[in-house]
């Protein structure tokens, strides 16, 4: 049993052409899922990131100290959209979940990253 | 396992979306102008798809509208400063501080789009795909599909439609239609009827039933019917066929199978759609004499009331379709009154009261129903003749199948 994390790689520009009623068939296909597993206990958490590209910090050359530039997504229009947080037995058990998840099902990538324990 | 409900009623109360969609492009067209279509459109389409984005995670909005309604006042806003700053926008800049959206005004702004959208500049071959465009919240794909146009025409015929909204100037829509408002409901309600019919129909080439028309043209009749200005006998004569005819569809279509009136079951029909059928023909007494929606909404209450198709009262059906022939010129009306016509006094009046002349010789119906009054009078041989012609004019191959199932010497 561990937990995971299911990152959920967007493209927002995706959405952009969606009608009224493929919007909100969406959004009931996440409600149905995220109550299945919600009500399994599976489901624990999860949170919506902003669409922009965010902000990275690295430190510069020698003397320049740290540099903040846009996030590492700013070239590409690739991001991660969310996450969610999920227990399950194993990466196949994950798996199982994250396949039924609406993003996965409308051909979007999810990122499934166990989550190290201190044991 | 979607959670999206199947059946009609539940349809015309879930359809969230499209009905906010069209409500917020009513007010803020109202607020801005038809000038600012393509702001407008934008702003909607926005504020829908962050609901999009973000409801999966956050959960549903206890009240959704009022949710979509905060992200959409800020995104104009933020569309007036930026059009401030750069002095490129007039139209957005003249708009004052208190345009923020009262319910009362809601009704009134979805009718004046309902207007705008079926003005009879438009015709209904632009008028119909703009309003499913800007009342219903459909996309250009959608559009394309209920009503069997190819993507590109759908779109040149949207754009023609929102290039003559631009051009109408604000002072025209600032007020409610005046004058007689049963000629200017006209247009309006050829269009929804058309609307309504595109989807029910049954005679088109691929799907023969597009239920989210039926279910959209219920629901704006309804925004007709619950402004008083515009709940005229007429409207809600138009309101209770929409609601009779819908409440059918569940038993019209069988695993993918047509199912005629006569073999329908009557037990799939939607009581309470018939209910509200009901009482709006109930509040559709008072026209100074029947319209069309009358008669036709008349003869949908009688079937909604047998129990059973030999419970039928063909003779007060015969009646609406008397009066109907007197006002319509319509040759299927004509054909469907023969219908009433045997019923009555047997197939042989049946076959007399067919319409003749080239109007329906293209018509499968036509000849089907030809073919049912031949078998019946045992002759067999022409209603063979018949309704092979049927099947060969049949528009799609459910129609075909069904008809084939009727032969009746091949059984």
């Amino acid at each position: 049993m561990g937990q995971f994390m299911l990152l959920l790689h967007d493209d927002a520009t995706d959405d952009a052409e969606l009608s009224a009623a493929e919007m909100q068939e969406i959004i009931a296909r996440y409600r149905a899922w995220s109550q299945k597993w919600r009500e399994s206990g599976h489901l624990t958490g999860g949170e919506k990131l902003t669409d922009d590209p965010g902000r990275i910090i690295r430190s510069g050359a020698s003397g320049q100290g740290m540099i903040v530039s846009d996030g590492p997504y700013s070239e590409t229009k690739d991001v991660i959209g969310g996450y969610f947080l999920i227990i399950a037995d194993d990466y196949a058990a994950a798996e199982t979940i994250a396949r039924g998840c609406p993003h996965a099902e409308r051909g979007k990538p999810i990122e499934i990253r166990q989550i190290q324990t201190m044991d | 396992m979607t959670g999206v409900p199947d059946s009609p009623v539940e349809k015309l109360a879930d359809q969230l979306f499209r009905r906010e969609s069209g409500r917020m492009t009513a007010i803020l067209l109202g607020r801005f102008g038809p000038a600012a279509v393509d702001d407008v459109e934008d702003i909607v389409q926005e504020s829908l798809l962050r609901a999009c984005r973000t409801w999966p995670w956050k959960g549903i909005p206890d009240n959704p509208a009022g949710w979509l309604w905060r992200v959409a006042e800020r995104l104009a806003l933020d569309r007036l400063r930026r059009s401030d700053r750069t002095g490129t926008d007039v139209m957005l800049s003249e708009v004052g501080d208190q345009w923020i959206p009262v319910d009362l005004l809601v009704a009134d702004e979805e009718l004046r789009l309902l207007f705008l959208c079926c003005d009879p500049v438009n015709g209904p071959e632009t008028s119909v795909p703009l309003t499913l465009r800007l009342a219903c919240g459909f996309s250009t794909r959608e559009i394309a599909a209920a009503l069997l146009l190819d993507e590109a025409t759908a779109a040149q015929r949207i754009s023609r439609g929102k290039a003559r909204l631009r051009k109408l100037g604000a002072v025209e829509v600032t007020a409610l239609p005046g004058g007689d408002v049963a000629e200017r409901l006209r247009p309006v309600l050829n269009t929804l009827y058309l609307l309504f019919n595109g989807g029910y129909g049954g005679n088109d080439q691929s799907r023969w039933i597009r239920e989210e028309l039926c279910v959209e043209a219920t629901r704006l009749s309804l925004v007709l019917t619950r402004n008083p200005t515009t709940a005229t006998p007429e409207v809600h004569a138009l309101a209770a066929l929409f609601h009779l005819l819908t409440a059918r569809l569940p038993a019209r279509q069988v695993v993918g199978e047509l199912v005629d009136l006569e073999h329908q079951d009557r037990g799939l029909w939607d009581g309470r759609l018939i209910g509200t059928g009901l009482r709006h023909l109930g509040r559709s007494k008072g026209a100074s004499a029947p319209t069309v929606w009358h008669l036709l909404a008349g003869i949908a209450a009688e079937h909604a009331l047998a129990a059973r198709w030999a419970d039928t009262d063909w003779q007060s059906i015969l009646n609406y379709y008397d009066q109907l022939v007197l006002i319509s010129d319509d040759p299927v009306v004509a054909l469907n009154r023969s219908v009433a016509v045997a019923q009555v006094s047997g197939p042989e009046a049946g076959l007399s009261a067919v319409p003749d002349g080239a109007a329906l010789q293209e018509y499968h119906l036509f000849h089907a129903t030809r073919a049912r009054y031949l078998r019946d009078l045992g002759r067999l041989a022409e209603a063979d003749v018949a309704l092979d012609l049927a099947i060969h004019l049949a528009p799609n191959e459910a129609v075909r199948r069904h008809l084939k199932r009727q032969a009746p010497t091949r059984l």
